[in-house]
C-alpha cells in the first residue's frame, strides 16, 4: 500500500529490515529488489504521491508538486539552476526519458582509477532487467516532432553524427507535457513501474516523509528520523524507523545532506565532494515557419558528435534538442519589458538546442547553518571554453536548418545572430556561470564508489565504508561525471547493489 | 500612471523618511522590523482589492500583491499591445498561490524583496518615489538598474522577480492565445481563481 497524509494519522513508529530513503530511479529499484527477496522493507519519500488525474500539464500547479525547491534549487551563487523531482518516483516522473546505458568506456575508467571490482559485463544483467522493467525501446520515426527534426536535418547537412534515441513509453500519445507528469500513463516512470511492483511485493511505501538524519550507533545507523509534512512542507508529524539495514536514494544533494546532518563518520571527508553536474546552456533559434516546439516528444534526437569516450574519458559535450513552456521558456528568454514580449510572441517559430558537458569541474555539497544544503560548484575555465564552443555549433545547427535568428541569452547584451555573422562571437563572449543561464537536470558523484576508502564513500557494491548496514543506491555513487543521461546507470546500479545485499544478508544485517 | 494613491503615498514616504538618510542607516531600515514599519502606512490600489475578490491571498498581503502587478507589467509586458494586461489576468493571485509551496523561509524572501524593490527608486535613481507610483520610463529604469547591477543580491534579486513575474503571467490562458501555444491537452479544472473559502488543497 502506498500511504499518503489522508491514511497517515499521528507520528509514525515503524520497524523494518530494511527502510530505503528515495523513491527514485535507485530507491524504487531496490525497494522492489529487497522486497521481491523476502525482506520486510519500508519505503520513505519527501514528496507526495501523484498520479495521472494528478497531472493538470500546467506549469505553475506542477512545478510545486513535483520539483525539490518548486524547481528553484540552485548553487550558492545561484548561477546554476537544479532541477530534481521530489515525488514518488523522483525524477523519473518528470524526466525526458533518454535512455541509455553506462558508456562502456566510462566502467573501464571506474575500474582503472577508483578500482571498482565490477566490470561492464557485470552490469548488464541489470541492464537487461531494468530495461524490461521501464519498456525501454526505440523511439519510432513518426514521433520524431518538427523541432527535433530541424535540428537532425542542421546536423545532417553539417555532416554531424546524431542518433535517435531508445525512450521508455509506452503508447505515447505525443502530447508532449512529459515534464509535467505524464496524464497517459505513457511514460514508464518508477511511480508505474517499481513502485507499484515493490507495492506487490509488500513493500509498505510512505509519501511526505521527510528524512532529517540517521541515527548511528558505533560503526552502524540505528533509526532514520524524520517528519511527515505535506505538500507545502508545513509538518504534520514525526517518523522513526529502525531498520536492521538502510538504503540511502535521496539523491545526489539530499543523501550527503542527509549524512552531513547525521554526523556520520566521514573520516576521509568525502561525503559531499566530487559534485558534478552535467551543466547545460541552451540556445533558441527563430524561423520563418511553425514549429510548435511544445508538441510531440520532446527529446528524441542526440547530437554525439563533440564526445567519443572511447578516445577520451574526461571530455566532450553532447547536443540535445529542448522546449519549455511558456513559464520556463520566458524565464531562460533575457531581458524584460517588450523585447522579451516580443520573443514570447514568437515562442510557436522557436527552437531550443541544448549543450549538455561532460564535466570534470567539480562542486560540493555542505550543510548550511539552517540545516539545508549548500552548493557550490566551480566550472573550469577550460570547460567554459568548450561549452561556448559547443554554443557555436548549436548556432550552425540551427542555422543550417532555416533558421532566420539565434539568440545566445546572455543575461546583459544577449548575441542575436543572423545567418552569416560571424559565430565566433560565441566564443569570444565564453560561457561564464551568472552571465548565462546554465542548468542542471543530473547531479552527480557526492557519496562517490570506490575501493579506496580515502577517496570514496562507498564500496563496489554500494556499501558505505564506515557505517556497515547502510547502502547508498543514488547518482551520487558515480565515480565520475556519466557523459550520458544518467536515468538507466542510477537503476541498473541500484538493481545491482539490492541483488548484492539480498544475497548477503545475513553478513550485512549483522 | 495610476492617481490613486500618490498623495497618501507621498505622505507615508514623507512620514517614513524622518531619519537622516545615510547609507548605513538605510540599510539598517531595511533590514530590522522597524523599518518596515513605514510600509504599514503605504496604501493599496483599488485594482487590488477587486482583483482579489474571489481569491483569498494566502502569503503575500495586499500591498504586497500591488508591487509585484506592478513589476509585473513592466516586466513581462512593457506596454506590448498583443500581449493582454496583467490586472485582466490572475497572475499575480496564481504565484500567491504557488507560493504556497514554498517554505516559509523563501515566503519571507519575497515579501521582502517585493518590499524592498518598492523602496528602491530611492537609491537605484535617487527619485523619493515608490516603484508603484512611477511612471514606466522610470519603472523600466529601475528594473535595468536592479539587472544590471554588479552586486549579486541585485541581479539576483532581479531575476527572482523575474520568475514570480513569468510564473504568474505565462501560465494563465488568457496568455496563451497571444503567444499561440494551445495549453493543456487534458481539461482540468484550473487551482487558482475559485471563489472565496475553497481555497484549494493539491
Amino acid at each position: 500500500m502506498i500511504h499518503t497524509l489522508q491514511t497517515i494519522s499521528g507520528d509514525l513508529r515503524l520497524r523494518a529490515e530494511v527502510c530505503v530513503v528515495g523513491s527514485g530511479a535507485g530507491g524504487a529499484v531496490a525497494a522492489k529488489e529487497l522486497a521481491e527477496a523476502g525482506r520486510d522493507v519500508v519505503l520513505l519519500e519527501q514528496g507526495g504521491y501523484y498520479t495521472k488525474e494528478d497531472f493538470t500539464q500546467r506549469e505553475e500547479e506542477m512545478m510545486p508538486l513535483l520539483f525539490e525547491d518548486m524547481g528553484q534549487r540552485a548553487t550558492e551563487d545561484g548561477s546554476i539552476l537544479i532541477l530534481q523531482g521530489r515525488n514518488i518516483g523522483g525524477s523519473t516522473v518528470h524526466n525526458l526519458c533518454y535512455c541509455f546505458r553506462t558508456p562502456k568506456p566510462i566502467v573501464e575508467k571506474w575500474r582503472r582509477e577508483d578500482g571498482l571490482l565490477w566490470a561492464y559485463e557485470d552490469l548488464v544483467p541489470s541492464f537487461e532487467r531494468v530495461e524490461a522493467m521501464l519498456h525501454v525501446q526505440p523511439i519510432p520515426e513518426a514521433q520524431v516532432n518538427t523541432l527535433n527534426r530541424k535540428i537532425r536535418e542542421g546536423c545532417e547537412k553539417l555532416g554531424y553524427h546524431g542518433i535517435v534515441a531508445h525512450h521508455n513509453r509506452v503508447n505515447c500519445t505525443s502530447s508532449g507535457f512529459c515534464i509535467l507528469g505524464c496524464p497517459f500513463d505513457a511514460k514508464q516512470s518508477m511511480a508505474l513501474t517499481y513502485i507499484p511492483a515493490a507495492d506487490r511485493a509488500g513493500a509498505r511505501i510512505y509519501a511526505h516523509c521527510q528524512v532529517e538524519k540517521l541515527e548511528i550507533a558505533g560503526s552502524r545507523v540505528a533509526a532514520v528520523v524524520g517528519r511527515l509534512i505535506d505538500a507545502q512542507g508545513q509538518p504534520r508529524g514525526s517518523v522513526r524507523v529502525e531498520p536492521q539495514v538502510v538504503v540511502l536514494a535521496a539523491g545526489a544533494i539530499n543523501s550527503p545532506q542527509i549524512l552531513l546532518r547525521s554526523a556520520a563518520r566521514n573520516e576521509a571527508g568525502q561525503v559531499g565532494k566530487h559534485l558534478h553536474l552535467h551543466p547545460s546552456v541552451l540556445l533558441a533559434g527563430f524561423y520563418d515557419e511553425d514549429i510548435y516546439g511544445y508538441l510531440g516528444i520532446p527529446q528524441s534526437y542526440y547530437v554525439d558528435e563533440f564526445i567519443d569516450l572511447e578516445r577520451n574519458p574526461d571530455s566532450g559535450y553532447i547536443i540535445m534538442p529542448i522546449f519549455g513552456f511558456p513559464v520556463a521558456t520566458a524565464a531562460q528568454l533575457p531581458g524584460f519589458g517588450r523585447a522579451h514580449a516580443k520573443w514570447m510572441q514568437s515562442y510557436h517559430r522557436m527552437v531550443g538546442i541544448l549543450v549538455l558537458l561532460h564535466d570534470q569541474s567539480e562542486g560540493e555539497v555542505r550543510l548550511g547553518r539552517d540545516g539545508r544544503p549548500r552548493i557550490r560548484y566551480h566550472l573550469r575555465p577550460d570547460e567554459q571554453a568548450l561549452m561556448a564552443e559547443g554554443m557555436r555549433h548549436c548556432a550552425e545547427i540551427l542555422f543550417a536548418s532555416g533558421a532566420k535568428q539565434v539568440l545566445v541569452p546572455y543575461h546583459r547584451d544577449p548575441l542575436l545572430l543572423e545567418p552569416g555573422d560571424d559565430l565566433t562571437a560565441i566564443d569570444r563572449r565564453g560561457c561564464r556561470p551568472g552571465e548565462i543561464p546554465l542548468a542542471s537536470t543530473h547531479p552527480q558523484g557526492t557519496c562517490r564508489m570506490g575501493e579506496d576508502r580515502t577517496r570514496s564513500v562507498v564500496n563496489s557494491w554500494g556499501q558505505c565504508h564506515e557505517l556497515t548496514n547502510l547502502f547508498l543506491c543514488d547518482m551520487s555513487v558515480f565515480p565520475s561525471s556519466l557523459g550520458a543521461p544518467p536515468q538507466i546507470t542510477t537503476a541498473a546500479l541500484a538493481d545491482h547493489t539490492a541483488r548484492y545485499l539480498a544475497a548477503h544478508w545475513s553478513a550485512v544485517r549483522s | 500612471m495610476n492617481e490613486w494613491n500618490e498623495t497618501a503615498n507621498r505622505a507615508a514616504f514623507n512620514s517614513a523618511w524622518e531619519i537622516p538618510i545615510q547609507r548605513r542607516t538605510l540599510l539598517r531600515a531595511f533590514t530590522v522590523s522597524a523599518g518596515w514599519a513605514a510600509l504599514a502606512r503605504f496604501g493599496l490600489p483599488p485594482s487590488v482589492a477587486a482583483a482579489t475578490r474571489d481569491y483569498r491571498l494566502q502569503v503575500l498581503s495586499a500591498k504586497d500583491a500591488a508591487v509585484l502587478r506592478e513589476v509585473m507589467e513592466r516586466m513581462v509586458r512593457g506596454g506590448e499591445p498583443g500581449l493582454p494586461p496583467v490586472k485582466q489576468t490572475r497572475a499575480v493571485e496564481t504565484v500567491d498561490w504557488a507560493l504556497t509551496f514554498a517554505p516559509s523561509e523563501l515566503q519571507m524572501q519575497a515579501r521582502w524583496l517585493l518590499r524592498l524593490f518598492n523602496w528602491s527608486p530611492l537609491w537605484v535613481l535617487w527619485k523619493p518615489a515608490f516603484f508603484v507610483n512611477l511612471n514606466d520610463q522610470y519603472q523600466d529604469a529601475c528594473l535595468q538598474r536592479w539587472a544590471e547591477s554588479s552586486r549579486t543580491w541585485m541581479a539576483a534579486g532581479f531575476q527572482a522577480l523575474k520568475n514570480l513575474s513569468v510564473l504568474g503571467y505565462y501560465s494563465q490562458d488568457e496568455v496563451w492565445q497571444a503567444i499561440h501555444y494551445r495549453g493543456p491537452w487534458v481539461p482540468r479544472p484550473r487551482r487558482v481563481g475559485w471563489a472565496q473559502g475553497e481555497e484549494p488543497t493539491p
